[in-house]
């Protein structure tokens, strides 16, 4: 079953690109069809779940006999909320990318290809497997932010694909040092073989593994390629840089780092919590520097980013779920905001702040999403964001207490510019631009923002089922080192 | 026993037939040597796949009085397999390639004649049949090269033939030596018969350094390249496929069979393995950042081939490591097979463009992409493969030789690791040609491929997935040609 949430999205990149010959209004069918069709599917998959399937792994065949590779698929809570985050935020990218009108086949083709890349991260329980789609979501995203991003957008696409193809590299060989030692790539004989390998191997391959997820999260300094790709790319792509490929870094961190290595993970957590910190810090005051407000989205991510990383650098129960509850929480929270900045291309005609004055004025709408967003992504209390800093921070209070003070002096920060850029741009004095701003809100904006807002709402005002399932996955991991 | 010979026989026979048949022929019928000359290869290439069929059960094939020169083993055979189907794919795509062109009866019959020296070349075991056939079938691309006569050829070509003749020198010189020393050409004989560390020690080092200079020349390796990419520029697109993906690939199973069968007492495998580490690790950095440099897309993909024969002089220091020697074999194996096929490819893409007079200049395949959908397609596919994106041939070789570093340790894994960086810079100047392709504002109109050079190209093209997504066949096949080496 899980293996077609890899195949519908593959077969959805071919209908659309096979599509565009009939026409952008077909290529865009059959991606928004594909998407609806594999959100459906990861539903189905959550109710078998929660039905108590065995799904850990769930399927499991010979790749490359010689090597010991296999296609095993699985998922737990973890991987499960990220696939429905994932099958969420496609429709919402599709929606996003509705007036894409260049080469659509390709646009989607390349769009509904990373979906299926993405689900195979979060799906593959074999390292090799992992490694593989890990890789190829890059690919897709270099072709969409080279087609369609902004002026500076080879660049940008040059950079994003070189500094991330790095790191998996280093990534890559960590993962073949475990595969010589254990003789297989499957998760469950590595994690076999690594509970009587010796410290320094691990610590090795644990550094390695790293690497790579600190270049994909990304965490400072490994950032540097961030503030162009999300800046140049297409607002759909953004959302999905932003919203998945950087929880493709936390979800390896916690899978390969935390579950396969967890000694050797708490040996480095106060480092790996002091780069987070930092990242916190470094990316809070860059945001308070930014005119565009894409750019000031890009590096807010980067903040709440580096707070989920404390999450599970806390390695306490209640971090750890509170940094599993992030993923989902500033998935959505950012996917809303990045969608917003993408209307406000589109209606006002510019990203800077100042020339976005009085903006609440002549687009409501508009205006009011976009004080929702920027009070949800500061942690205003009933919103998804504030559930899970609150236990990031609880668990960070209770493993490093001094760390817990520092970040809580960055949720003043995250207000504080949030706050000076509403001020700036939705209450300031109307500016000439916005004069002319249409105000007009189209279905295919409506749905995928109230969705968005509804889901950040209820999260925040009811999180104990979510938060409930995560928990039995952060149970298990705190469980690894005696916890509990 | 002459039965084994039979691939062989065929190409022979079929290359001094398009020789005769081109005498009686009009200039505008010449088209059918073309036609005869894929006739032979198909059927040669169709008895190899046999041989490999009853090799993969009983290893090795009797060669009876003749097993002093040839072995044919599992490891000949998937060289031959990998010289047919090059030779297969480039007089596929010259078909079309060198419609215009006069000559065709001498190019058909040097590409057959030297696709003969490089399966003979695959068998040797014994050190003069290796040095007949490594001539044959470069004597052969000397002339190639200068095929379509002008400037830039001749030029390509005297550089090609000046050079190789000076590396078939080094060659004789250092196979001299070793007979010398052990009394023997065959490379067996020499493994029991050479002396031990002692006062000759030196003269067997002599003749080691003389044969890697030597082969050297031949795949190209740092400081021994000079001559590749001005001759892979210059001469006409088809025939650089040939050189870059068959012609190079021949030294590199000489190189394999003389070493690891004849040289590789301990004393002297030290020796030799720290030699090509060091060849490996500069060839593949040279070749990668001087193709960064690389405004012209031949010159580049020459750098890049530099740079890929770097990736697979790598398994040679390996086999002094503690790694899996079948292991390092093969990966080395499997990646002379998806090299050969995605730069063989990539070449015949070039081709296709200058069918429409479009240069290799980077900015002439501005917007590739609408003008020869196919072909920028196919280029797309064997370029990612280059760079090993997963899911492509290249990818798999290029993790095989990476587990091998990764599984040999210690300094074989700075080579490892210097592979990695050396992937990285490659995926910038292979997306460089991808971006020109297909995101550049440039107003072209559509135009059809050439028919036969476009299934060329999906020929090759639909190779390179298809070993990327079912690599397991491909993997087992080398991994076994591998051991047959050692047996």
């Amino acid at each position: 079953m899980l293996a077609y949430l890899v195949l519908l999205p593959l077969l959805g990149a071919l209908g659309s690109y096979l599509g565009e010959r009939y026409g952008l209004a077909r290529a865009r069918s059959v991606a928004l069809g594909t998407s609806l069709l594999t959100a459906l599917l990861s539903v189905l998959v959550l109710q078998r779940y929660l039905g108590g399937a065995e799904m850990f792994p769930e399927q499991s065949q010979v790749w490359i006999s010689d090597f010991g590779i296999g296609f095993i698929l699985g998922v737990d809570a973890m991987s499960l909320s990220l696939v429905l985050l994932t099958a969420l935020l496609y429709v919402v990218a599709v929606l996003a990318s509705w007036n894409i009108s260049t080469n659509p086949g390709r646009y989607f083709g390349l769009l509904m290809t990373m979906e299926a890349g993405l689900m195979g991260v979060f799906l593959a329980l074999d390292l090799f497997l992992f490694y593989v789609f890990w890789e190829i979501v890059l690919i897709p995203a270099f072709f969409l932010i080279n087609g369609w991003g902004g002026e500076r957008r080879s660049y940008a696409a040059m950079k994003v694909l070189i500094y991330t193809h790095l790191g998996s590299l280093f990534m890559f060989i960590g993962i073949i040092m475990l595969y010589l030692k254990a003789g297989s790539f499957s998760f469950f004989a590595i994690s076999d073989m690594l509970s009587a390998a010796d410290a320094g191997f691990k610590s090795l391959v644990f550094l390695l593994l790293f690497v790579g997820f600190a270049f994909k999260i990304p965490l400072v300094p490994f950032h540097t390629w961030l503030p162009d790709a999300y800046t140049e790319a297409p607002t759909p792509v953004t959302i999905l840089l932003a919203g998945l490929l950087s929880k493709m870094g936390a979800y390896g961190l916690l899978r390969l780092g935390v579950t396969l290595l967890p000694e050797t993970f708490q040996s480095y957590a106060y480092a790996i919590a002091l780069l987070a910190l930092v990242s916190v810090f470094y990316a809070a005051f860059t945001a308070l520097a930014q005119r565009d407000i894409k750019r000031l989205v890009a590096f807010s991510s980067v903040s709440h980013m580096g707070f989920l990383v404390l999450g599970i650098a806390s390695f306490d129960f209640v971090g750890i779920s509170g940094a599993i509850f992030q993923m989902v929480s500033h998935g959505l929270i950012v996917a809303l905001l990045f969608f917003l900045t993408g209307m406000l291309v589109e209606k006002v005609g510019s990203r800077e702040i100042p020339r976005l004055g009085g903006l609440i004025t002549r687009a409501p709408f508009l205006g009011w999403v976009l004080v929702f967003a920027s009070l949800a992504s500061l942690g205003l209390p009933g919103l998804s964001g504030f559930v899970a800093e609150l236990s990031i921070l609880l668990g960070l209070f209770s493993t490093y207490p001094f760390l817990a003070y520092l970040a809580v002096l960055s949720l003043p920060l995250t207000a504080g510019y949030y706050l000076w850029m509403l001020q700036r741009s939705t209450f300031g004095a109307t500016s000439e631009l916005v004069e002319g701003a249409r105000g007009d809100v189209r279905w295919h904006e409506a749905v995928p923002v109230l969705l968005l807002v509804v889901l950040i709402t209820l999260l925040g005002l009811y999180p104990a089922p979510l938060m409930e399932m995560i928990g039995s996955t952060s149970r298990e991991i705190v469980a690894l080192i005696g916890g509990i | 026993m002459l039965e084994l010979l039979l691939p062989e026989l065929v190409i022979a026979i079929f290359a001094l037939a398009v020789i005769f048949i081109d005498m009686t022929l009009r200039e505008d019928d010449k088209e059918f040597l073309g036609y005869l000359s894929l006739l032979g290869l198909v059927v040669a290439l169709a008895l190899v796949l046999m041989q490999a069929k009853s090799a993969y059960t009983s290893q090795l094939l009797d060669a009876g009085v003749l097993s002093d020169l040839i072995r044919l083993d599992l490891f000949a055979i998937f060289f031959k397999l990998v010289f047919l189907l090059v030779a297969l794919l480039v007089v596929l795509g010259s078909l079309d390639a060198t419609r215009k062109d006069r000559y065709k009866g001498e190019y058909y019959s040097l590409m057959l004649l030297s696709t003969l020296g490089m399966m003979f070349a695959a068998m040797a075991v014994d050190l003069v049949l290796i040095f007949v056939a490594v001539e044959l079938a470069s004597i052969a691309t000397f002339a190639l090269a200068a095929y379509r006569k002008n400037r830039r050829t001749t030029e390509a070509a005297m550089k090609y033939f000046v050079i190789g003749a000076f590396s078939s020198g080094l060659i004789v010189f250092g196979m001299s030596l070793l007979y010398g020393l052990s009394g023997s050409t065959n490379l067996y004989e020499i493994a029991t018969a050479l002396p031990g560390a002692g006062e000759l020690y030196w003269v067997m080092v002599l003749g080691v350094v003389f044969l890697i200079a030597g082969f050297g020349y031949k795949v190209a390796a740092v400081p021994f390249h000079m001559w590749a990419p001005d001759t892979y520029h210059g001469a006409a697109s088809p025939v650089s496929a040939f050189l870059a993906a068959a012609t190079k690939k021949m030294a590199f199973v000489a190189l394999l069979r003389i070493f690891v069968v004849g040289l590789s007492t301990p004393a002297l495998l030290q020796d030799w393995a720290l030699l090509f580490g060091v060849l490996a690790a500069v060839t593949m950095t040279l070749g990668n950042v001087v193709a960064l440099a690389q405004r012209n897309i031949k010159r580049m993909l020459a750098y890049s081939s530099i740079g890929q024969a770097g990736y697979v002089l790598i398994i040679f220091a390996l086999l002094a490591s503690e790694a899996d020697v079948s292991l390092s074999v093969g990966a080395g194996l499997l990646h002379i097979l998806t090299h050969a096929i995605m730069k063989g490819g990539a070449f015949l893409a070039v081709a296709a463009a200058s069918y429409y007079a479009i240069g290799s200049e980077l900015e002439d395949f501005s917007n590739l992409g609408r003008r020869l959908p196919l072909t920028a397609l196919a280029m797309t596919i064997f370029l990612l493969s280059l760079a090993g994106i997963p899911f492509f041939a290249g990818f798999v070789s290029k993790f095989m030789i990476l587990t091998a570093s990764v599984a040999a340790g210690g300094f074989y894994l700075f080579l490892g690791i210097l592979l990695v960086i050396n992937s990285v810079v490659s995926l910038y100047y292979y997306a460089r040609v991808i971006r020109y392709m297909y995101f550049s504002d440039r107003e072209v109109k559509r135009e059809r491929e050439p028919r036969l050079l476009a299934a060329a190209l999906l020929i090759a093209a639909f190779l390179v997935v298809y070993i990327g997504v079912f690599p397991d066949a491909f993997v087992s096949l080398s991994l076994s040609a591998a051991s047959s080496l050692f047996s």
